[in-house]
């Protein structure tokens, strides 16, 4: 799956807030794929603001993995890769999650779709989810770089 | 995690009205007929053969009844999560060898499991019965001890869960509810006492003297277990 550009989709999917030991609140911000680009600078752990890219460190005192991982992204793969990380802080962005997160379901073939009612239970057994070009490629586990090109390189495959 | 709504659980027909979203369609784990529940000692059997059934996709579910906690210790009573309950329903999934695990087989996994809790809930609800899930991240119950009152086990040397079939390799979830339902009987005999478990962890000074936040989840008790049957990989357990 790739969008209409031609462009590969990483769509990542944080701990929602207050259910897990990530501290950092992670706003919604399609990076890259908009000309963001904010995802470096917040790789760079601390100068970013709610302001710039849509909101990463506000707690963390060093590297927010998530953040890494997505100024990993954009340094080495540009804008050839549509870089999506959820936001719950609002109820479209939420719904937007769930929306996403039922689609790989779907493709995955799975019964069960998230839904207000389950959401946060799926969440806490799954997340972060990283899914690329729709398909889950790591769970509970944000993936250092390398890890991330291994997978990108198996779900191209 | 307070994911689940007891008051507004989902009979499957929800709509956008209702508070559901449109992806929320039908059940997909098939429910026993909501009949009116029968508090004669019949019904507190069949619930909870009925959520067990529904839970099948789980490896092991066990059942406690509130008076199983009444020496818990007080800071960890279930009480303080859900005031009112009657029954803990325990649930257990076996870990994966971490080689033989792919991201979507263990999404399979997942979205099973949380499929099944989803029914076991819905079940419950219909019956006007109130349920709360326990994060198997909480750190205000402990789950190892809830699982031994449900049958499923007993508390290793490191205190956490050690199963006959799996050993300590299992990923542990609760619900708790207000509805009465049929205590399964305790395990015994289960752990070898052979401490194997408090010996390999390099944090724990001998058995049962381990504390939950001195844990490295370096998974080096799992696999000591003689009665685990997996090869553990560093950190797999987190």
């Amino acid at each position: 799956m790739t969008d209409r550009s031609g462009k590969r989709i990483v769509e990542i999917y944080p701990m929602p807030a207050g259910m897990t030991s990530l501290t950092c609140d992670l706003s919604f911000n399609k990076k890259g794929g908009a000309g963001c680009g904010a995802g470096s600078a917040c790789a760079s752990g601390g100068g970013c603001g709610s302001g710039g890219c849509g909101g990463a460190q506000t707690s963390c005192g060093t590297a927010d993995p998530l953040d890494s991982l997505v100024g990993h992204i954009i340094k080495k793969h540009g804008r050839r890769m549509d870089v999506r990380v959820a936001d719950y802080s609002t109820e479209a962005g939420r719904s937007e999650a769930m929306h996403g997160i039922n689609a790989i379901l779907a493709a995955q073939k799975e019964r069960l779709r998230v839904n207000k009612r389950n959401f946060d239970l799926f969440m806490g057994h799954a997340a972060p989810i990283i899914a690329i070009d729709g398909r889950p490629a790591f769970l509970r586990k944000l993936p250092s770089g390398e890890e991330f090109e291994k997978a990108l390189g198996g779900a191209a495959e | 995690m307070n994911g689940l709504d007891p008051e507004g659980g989902c009979t499957g027909n929800c709509g956008p009205q209702s508070g559901g979203t449109s992806a929320c369609t039908a059940p997909a784990v098939p429910l026993p007929s909501a009949g009116p529940f029968q508090p004669d000692g019949e019904g507190p059997a069949r619930m909870a053969a009925d959520i067990k059934r529904l839970m099948a996709a789980f490896d092991a579910v066990g059942i406690a009844s509130r008076e199983r906690f009444d020496d818990a210790p007080e800071q960890f009573h279930p009480r303080h999560l859900m005031p009112g309950f009657k029954s803990a329903i325990v649930f257990g999934q076996k870990w994966e060898e971490a080689s033989k695990e792919t991201a979507g087989g263990r999404f399979h996994i997942i979205a099973e499991n949380v499929n099944a809790i989803d029914a076991a809930t819905r079940h419950l609800t219909a019956r006007g019965f109130g349920v709360l899930p326990v994060s198997a991240r909480t750190k205000e119950v402990s789950l190892p001890r809830m699982g031994e009152r449900a049958g499923l086990g007993e508390i290793s040397g490191v205190n956490s869960l050690v199963f006959e079939e799996y050993g300590l390799a299992v990923k542990l979830g609760a619900l708790l509810t207000d509805a009465p339902l049929r205590p399964d009987p305790l395990a015994t005999g289960v752990c070898l006492k052979c401490w194997a478990c408090s010996d390999a962890c390099p944090v724990a000074k001998g058995p049962f003297q381990l504390e939950r936040s001195e844990c490295k989840s370096c998974g080096k008790c799992v696999e000591a277990c003689p009665l685990t049957r997996i090869k553990v990989t560093e950190g797999q357990h987190d």
